[in-house]
């Protein structure tokens, strides 16, 4: 891409423009011919899955691309956005659980909203307490913690419960059974709040800083998917969430 | 009083004596990354691949000297074929050195680059290992497993709970120390030392007073060798050799150093121990400790965990993430190597 926009941008002679193009035709000419060959020799379930996985890593590159190239941010966190598109289609489109919900539905809530209230409470502590020297990071500290202790102690039970409900089927929430089509602007959504907190953290440090803290909080956000088996299922496979959802 | 003493032990059975083995081991490996840094100013991300390319010629020569019958019992052999390990990550960071930074540096490519570069080597080290020394996880400690067995401490102290002290452990926060002392001796008393800082605070001053700066990346590489080897036995030693672990390793190193101040060694041991005691310190379930000090079931029957041991990694992550919020610069900010 960069290529083509630097060679347009000096004027080049028409050989140098069309080279590039006629390279690339080949090179995707060449790429679909190891495709077919694949189909051929081994089985055109395996060649469609690469052709599947090859346009999806096409798209998270085609987002660094844009991102690197006309923002100049080296985000190495696409995966921790990806896996949040993911997320947002089980929350959108998986069948919702209506015995997990009775089980532990408002203990899930009150606990969020906690833990929302402890955020919100922790940056007001950390804004107000500028002058306060050291004192400012133990005010901070005590509201955040015991913020958090409330939030856990509000929502342990009902995760517990939860998580009891049907552990081999279900054991999470579920989500809100709506059409898959919808979890795209969902997850839209869910990329948008996380790229938000990290542009927070990391706008403004040195390239490589942001290369670590991207990689740091995607890592964060798919240990959390990982291990927060009301929400997710965690490891565990949603395997209806391909016939139970038509577009 | 009894009680208060138990509490005591346990805390120090679970979280002050892992805490002092692995802060050690993530000191020495954050050392290394900062000293690249403050050096060839990168985030090195091959390092973790070093460290697991060294532990593993270790554990080779500690396997062939196995073989051979030769021991040093009550210490491990693995610190008999530490050496072995030594040179052979050398001569790694060497080559990559010739034949893949050098060609960046030359360009004066920006650290974004060298980033990828080493993410490159990082991939290409760890298909090496993979190859070499497969997968599988590899358990190379030998000759006596505890400095004091937890047995051993409830016969002679008559406590309830009982304090046990690995081998590995107390031989790694030995080394750490001594290692740690001598890196800081040869940085402020050597003239070697010296012109490694002096290229560390500006480089153009110190290619003007005459340092050769050859000289200063290859002493660099060979120290981060060095210590890199260092860290991954005895982070084996103590935890059993894993291809894979190192990989994970990775970014609590980098929090170490960014914690305490990327570019400042003091910074990175200090990171290094910080990391490592929040780790345990918040993924450790304190309702033995509350039984001790107030009583069985009085705060409730729930583990007291601030965050299960799942988390274990994500902890460090999660201390980038609040030390880049709050103080960039890391902790010990304002020094450099």
């Amino acid at each position: 891409m960069t290529q083509h926009s630097n060679s347009a941008a000096t004027g080049p002679k028409s050989t140098a423009q069309t080279a590039p193009a006629q390279r690339n035709i080949l090179l995707f000419a060449g790429m679909a011919s190891l495709l077919v060959i694949v189909g051929l020799l081994q089985s055109w379930n395996v060649a469609f899955s690469i052709l599947n996985m090859c346009l999806i890593s096409a798209i998270m590159a085609l987002g660094v691309n844009i991102q690197w190239g006309y923002a100049g941010l080296f985000n190495v966190g696409v995966m921790g956005f990806a896996a949040l598109g993911g997320l947002a289609g089980v929350v959108v489109s998986m069948p919702p659980v209506d015995a997990a919900w009775a089980a532990g539905g408002l203990g899930i809530i009150m606990g969020l909203a906690t833990g929302i209230a402890t955020l919100i409470a922790g940056m007001m502590v950390w804004r107000r307490g500028q002058s306060w020297g050291r004192w400012r990071y133990a005010a901070t500290a005590a509201f955040v913690v015991t913020g958090y202790i409330l939030m856990r102690s509000l929502a342990d039970p009902s995760i517990a419960a939860i998580e009891a409900v049907d552990p081999a089927r279900t054991g999470y929430l579920g989500g809100l059974g709506l059409p898959i089509i919808l979890s795209w602007l969902v997850g839209g959504v869910f990329a948008a709040a996380a790229a938000w907190v990290v542009g927070k953290v990391s706008l403004g440090l040195r390239a490589d800083y942001l290369a670590i803290a991207t990689l740091g909080i995607s890592e964060i956000i798919i240990y959390v998917l990982k291990f927060e088996d009301w929400l997710s299922r965690g490891v565990k496979k949603c395997k209806w969430l391909t016939s139970a959802s038509s577009l | 009083m009894d009680a208060a003493l138990n509490a005591l032990v346990l805390i120090g059975n679970y979280i002050v004596v892992p805490g002092l083995a692995y802060g050690s081991q993530l000191a020495l490996g954050a050392l290394g990354v900062t000293m690249i840094y403050a050096v060839l100013r990168f985030s090195n991300f091959g390092h973790g691949e070093i460290m697991s390319f060294g532990t593993m010629l270790v554990i080779l020569a500690t396997f062939a000297l196995q073989d051979i019958g030769i021991s040093i019992s009550p210490l491990p052999t693995a610190l008999l074929a530490l050496p072995v390990g030594i040179l052979g990550a050398v001569g790694l960071c060497l080559l990559l050195d010739r034949y893949v930074y050098k060609f960046y540096r030359q360009q004066r490519a920006s650290p974004v680059i060298y980033l990828i570069v080493s993410i490159g080597t990082m991939f290409i080290i760890g298909g090496l290992i993979r190859f070499i020394i497969g997968p599988k996880d590899r358990n190379f400690a030998d000759g006596e497993r505890f400095i004091m067995k937890a047995s051993a401490f409830k016969a002679n102290t008559g406590l309830a709970e009982g304090l046990a002290i690995k081998t590995a452990q107390g031989v790694t926060v030995l080394t750490t120390f001594v290692v740690v002392g001598l890196v800081f001796w040869f940085l402020n008393y050597t003239r070697t030392g010296k012109s490694m800082r002096a290229f560390a605070d500006n480089e153009d001053l110190a290619l003007l007073s005459g340092i050769d700066p050859d000289r200063v990346v290859r002493i660099t590489w060979i120290i981060t060798a060095v210590l890199a080897t260092i860290a991954g036995t005895l982070y084996g030693l103590d935890k059993s050799y894993k291809p894979l672990v190192y990989m994970h390793l990775l970014l609590p190193i980098f929090a170490s150093a960014i914690v305490g101040g990327v570019g400042n060694p003091l910074g990175a041991i200090a990171g290094g121990f910080v990391i490592a005691f929040s780790e345990l310190a918040i993924t450790f379930a304190y309702k033995k400790v509350a039984a001790y000090l107030v009583g069985d079931g009085v705060l409730g029957d729930g583990l007291l965990q601030l965050l299960s041991t799942d988390y274990k990694f994500a902890v460090s992550f999660m201390i980038l993430v609040i030390v880049l919020l709050v103080k960039p610069t890391g902790i010990f900010s304002g020094k450099t190597l």
